[in-house]
């Protein structure tokens, strides 16, 4: 019943935002579905999956319409890019975003932020959508529809108000970063179950306790403090051999896989306050990674807990090697500058 | 006669609704935590630094007994929705679909003023009751304490992963007999 250090699953993000279904994201195979809302359906995975000269038309029309974006990876994050098409959508409204939770598509998307949006209206730019993937996000959603795949996670994203124009796509397609997984993990991981808020400063009438006493709030610096994250794992002479290093220091850890280029920094993606994204390190030569953890749940789908440390630095003198007789250690600790949040699923959010 | 242990113990998260939720923690263990709220500091006045029939003391300020201090306890990460539910209240989300109340507020540190709200009104604030299951049970009912997630460390090993819970006590304690009635938010 209790989770063991062999559910545990450790992985390195970088900050990169790369198609599902192209490399190094190509062990994922992407769907994308419109429905009018009456009886047609279209695939137009072909048209959305790359940025091409292929281009999906009116995509969605009106309000009785969705376009369902499905991967056989879990992912949190879908770019939209207009670029071949001829429109953005206009007067659209906001975005309207569910998942497939086993049953239909009826519960919400919690967590949502539509970087397509202009002026209120979804589809207007090009960007990114993202949101939290939920814990029962469930695939066979051909159940529900025979134009849907058995095998794919699907989200359906709805406008508020049926466009004046359109909307076109040249790009509708999930996105994440590359990874790297660690084998051998010693086990050892450790970290904080959330980020620090700002101190609660109490003040006192002369240093009375009375109905004039209040809280007033700390500076915000508490909320950015850097918390410690550190693991260690087994170096061996195929997996961990020098791509744990490079990808500890978002380099290119090149394991002829998920990650094969120079890692994009994950720093400033988050907004630690809610509103402000967190500022860019004044030396861009450090850069952050996002490390995801999470004890896969040997019961039920869905029951996977985990989290995600956005925006971790590890400075190379924290990151030691140890021998001993029976293994060659290596010790990474770091800290989190960014986000910290529960995650069910292994996909960057932002 | 016999010792207690930690066998006997059980451990209870309350919210501050009218009939209170509550959750019962599962696979926990180490409680720890003061038996009685600070008191204000005592300082000595001397003549001159001379002690004599003039010295005396006074009272420092309030600030010393509203001073939040430490609870904890252990809790091992479950395979279960019932941990889901431990996270979601920690966090201060809704649980099971409840929405959890904050207890910041309802207890009087100094035994006569309602201890004040938090400036940040997303720090939620619940109660902490610990029973020790013996023939007549102890419990001590711990109010108004918030847990700083940034402060508790999860920490995985090859046999477990294991949760360092710490709450800030800002309320009071009161001894009892009986741990406090409410809703199950697991039913």
């Amino acid at each position: 019943m209790k989770f063991i250090g062999k559910n545990g699953v450790l992985r390195i993000f970088d900050g990169s935002k790369n198609l599902h279904g192209a490399a190094p994201r190509d062990e994922a195979t992407v769907d994308i579905v419109t429905f009018d809302g009456t009886s047609t359906w279209a695939n137009i995975t072909s048209d959305v999956e790359t940025d091409d000269a292929a281009a999906a038309e009116n995509f969605l029309a009106d309000t009785s319409g969705f376009v369902f974006i499905g991967s056989d990876v879990p992912f949190s994050l879908v770019k939209f890019l207009k670029g071949a098409g001829s429109h953005y959508a206009v007067a659209s409204g906001a975005l309207k975003a569910f998942y497939f939770d086993g049953s239909d598509f009826a519960t919400a998307l919690t967590g949502v932020s539509d970087g397509t949006a202009s002026g209120g209206h979804c589809f207007a730019a090009d960007g990114h959508i993202s949101f939290k993937a939920p814990i029962d996000w469930a695939i066979a959603a051909n159940g529900y529809n025979a134009n849907l795949d058995a095998d794919k996670y699907y989200i359906a994203l709805q406008t508020t108000t049926s466009p004046s124009t359109d909307p076109d796509a040249d790009v509708l397609c999930p996105v994440d970063g590359q990874y790297f997984e660690i084998s051998f993990a010693a086990m050892d991981f450790s970290g904080p179950l959330g980020r620090g808020k700002s101190e609660e400063v109490l003040v006192l009438d002369r240093g009375n306790m009375s109905s004039k006493a209040h809280y007033i709030e700390g500076v915000d610096g508490k909320i950015y403090e850097s918390l410690p994250v550190a693991f260690s794992a087994l170096l061996d002479d195929v997996y961990n051999r020098e791509r744990l290093q490079d990808a500890l220091v978002c380099g290119n850890a090149d394991d002829s896989g998920r990650w094969i280029a120079a890692g994009t920094t994950s720093k400033a993606l988050t907004k630690n306050d809610g509103t402000n994204l967190n500022p860019a390190f004044a030396d861009a030569t450090k850069k952050t990674v996002n490390i995801h953890w999470i004890m896969e749940s040997a019961r039920t789908a869905g029951l996977d807990q985990g989290m995600a440390y956005y925006e971790t630095y590890f400075p190379p003198s924290e990151i030691t090697i140890s021998e001993a007789e029976d293994g060659i250690t290596l010790s990474a600790a770091g800290g989190c500058f960014g986000l910290i949040e529960r995650i069910h699923h292994l996909c960057n959010r932002y | 006669m016999s010792k207690i242990t930690q066998k006997k113990g059980t451990i209870r998260l309350y919210d501050s609704t009218a009939t209170p939720i509550y959750l019962t923690m599962i696979l926990d263990d180490g409680f720890s935590g003061p038996l009685g709220i600070p008191y204000t500091e005592e300082q000595l006045v001397l003549n001159r630094g001379n002690m004599d029939a003039n010295a005396h003391y006074i009272e420092g300020s309030d600030a010393a007994i509203m001073e939040p201090l430490d609870i904890t306890f252990n809790m091992l990460a479950q395979d279960t929705v019932f941990f889901g539910y431990f996270l979601d209240w920690l966090e201060g989300s809704e649980v099971h679909s409840t929405t959890i109340v904050t207890t910041k507020g309802d207890s009087q540190r100094d035994g006569s003023n309602a201890n004040p709200a938090f400036a940040d009104s997303s720090k939620k604030c619940c109660n902490v009751e610990y029973q020790l299951d013996v023939a007549t049970d102890i419990v001590w009912h711990y109010n108004e304490v918030w847990f700083d997630l940034s402060t508790m460390t999860i920490s995985e090993a090859e046999d477990g992963i294991s949760i360092a819970v710490t709450g800030k006590w800002y309320g009071t304690v009161t001894r009892d007999t009986a741990l406090t009635s409410g809703t199950d938010v697991t039913e």
